[in-house]
């Protein structure tokens, strides 16, 4: 038994490599468990699709032509009402606002101070607030199918508005990217909705996209 | 002090027979058979040379052979309905095992080759004993619980019962998997070191601890450092 020392040795250097190894395998075990935490607290939420809305009324610029005391057009409908929100996210071409002539007039500015002036604005046939999903989600199909992408861009993004996890939604957007050139913005939105939801006709058109 | 456990786990064949679930099963499976060729396969050292040797005292009508008999020697020993039972049969050269096989298609001598799992597949794999019937019994290496069986009978017979725990038992297994001949090795060697630590007083390892197991291991390479 001359070789019981040099036994004890080797036992001895074994059980340090042991503990080495399961030192690693603890705190890669260890760094495992903080990148899962990091991961979930950091996960991404699907970023519904913004709507770019037209410039809302501002009821300063009206307030300012009443100020002036404008000689306003009237044509057979536009009158200023005063109901107007400040805010109203309807379709309104600001620039006739802006080029409403002004012409001071001592007549008409008697006239305008007794009855202040009315302009009513010329409400769209169809509302954001108002439309179904369905409704927004054919007519972006509509718009796609004439290939005005725009249009269809502008309708997906308010079907998104109404629910945004519809895939239809998505599947659609990423068609109209894709038709408009902005593939690698098609992807990506893809992604997102595929982290959340699993669908196998997106993930088609991710990979046909990516490839 | 531990003279006597390490004589008890020397590596040779003595009547003490351990009635292993596998052991029993492969003897009667060589009772049942009526096959005039069978083959009696296992790993090295998982008790087929004591299962042939138990069987050959068990059977008047048998004779043992080792497989370093040629073709010509075998022929002394033929005799009609006597089986012949030959140990390590890997050893015996192509031609005397072909000449085995003409001999049982005859039907009038019986022969059980023992041998290694991997050279009885090589052998069985040829086609003269693809196209035959022949009974293969396999001995397979024991269970734990059967080791801790084992292992227990021997030593209370040297009053070293009780000696292990369950873990040390656990790793004993773990390093043997059930091997009759690791087993007995391991154990003798480790009673060897336990015997020296107590001859030359080193209190750590006057009692089996982890260390003397690992120690062990590596001694009997086992274990890699």
């Amino acid at each position: 038994m001359t070789d019981f020392f040099e036994l004890e040795k080797r036992c001895k250097k074994l059980k340090q490599k042991q503990l080495l190894k399961y030192s690693i395998y603890l705190i890669l075990i260890f760094l495992l468990i903080i990148g899962v935490l990091f991961y979930i607290q950091n996960k991404p939420k699907p970023t519904p699709i913004k709507i770019e809305h037209k410039k809302p009324i501002q009821i300063k610029k009206i307030k300012e032509i009443n100020k002036t005391k404008p000689k306003v057009k009237i044509k057979a409908k536009t009158e200023i009402n005063k109901t107007i929100e400040p805010m109203l996210n309807v379709d309104i071409d600001l620039n006739k606002i802006d080029n409403i002539s002004i012409a001071p007039n001592k007549k008409i500015k008697k006239e305008i101070n007794k009855t202040k002036p009315k302009v009513e604005v010329k409400k769209p046939i169809l509302q954001e607030e108002t439309i179904s999903f369905e409704k927004a989600i054919k007519l972006a199909e509509i718009y796609y199918n004439n290939a005005d992408y725009k249009n269809s861009i502008k309708w997906c993004k308010i079907a998104s508005k109404i629910d945004n996890t519809n895939e239809k939604v998505w599947k659609l957007y990423a068609l109209n990217l894709e038709k408009t050139g902005q593939t690698d913005k098609a992807i990506k939105i893809l992604k997102t909705y595929l982290q959340y939801k699993d669908s196998i006709e997106l993930r088609y058109i991710l990979k046909r996209l990516t490839q | 002090m531990y003279e006597n456990v390490i004589k008890e786990f020397e590596d040779i064949i003595n009547d003490d027979v351990f009635n292993s679930f596998s052991f029993n099963y492969a003897i009667n499976q060589i009772k049942k058979s009526s096959n005039n060729l069978k083959f009696l396969i296992g790993t090295p050292g998982s008790g087929k040379t004591f299962l042939i040797t138990y069987y050959h005292k068990q059977t008047p009508n048998s004779i043992l052979l080792q497989g370093t008999i040629s073709k010509e020697e075998l022929d002394n020993f033929l005799e009609e309905d006597k089986l012949i039972i030959i140990d390590e049969a890997q050893l015996l050269d192509i031609k005397t095992i072909e000449y085995i096989r003409t001999l049982c298609d005859t039907k009038k001598y019986y022969f059980l080759l023992s041998m290694h799992l991997k050279e009885a597949k090589e052998i069985l794999q040829k086609e003269h004993f693809k196209s035959r019937s022949i009974d293969i019994i396999e001995l397979s290496t024991i269970t734990k619980e059967e080791m801790i069986q084992y292992l227990n009978n021997k030593l209370l017979k040297n009053n070293a019962n009780h000696i292990f725990t369950k873990k040390e038992f656990n790793k004993i297994f773990k390093y043997t998997k059930g091997n009759f001949r690791y087993i007995k090795k391991f154990i003798k060697t480790l009673f060897e070191l336990l015997d020296f630590a107590y001859n030359n007083n080193i209190s750590k390892y006057k009692k089996i601890n982890n260390c003397l197991i690992t120690m062990t291991a590596l001694k009997l390479g086992l274990e890699n450092d």
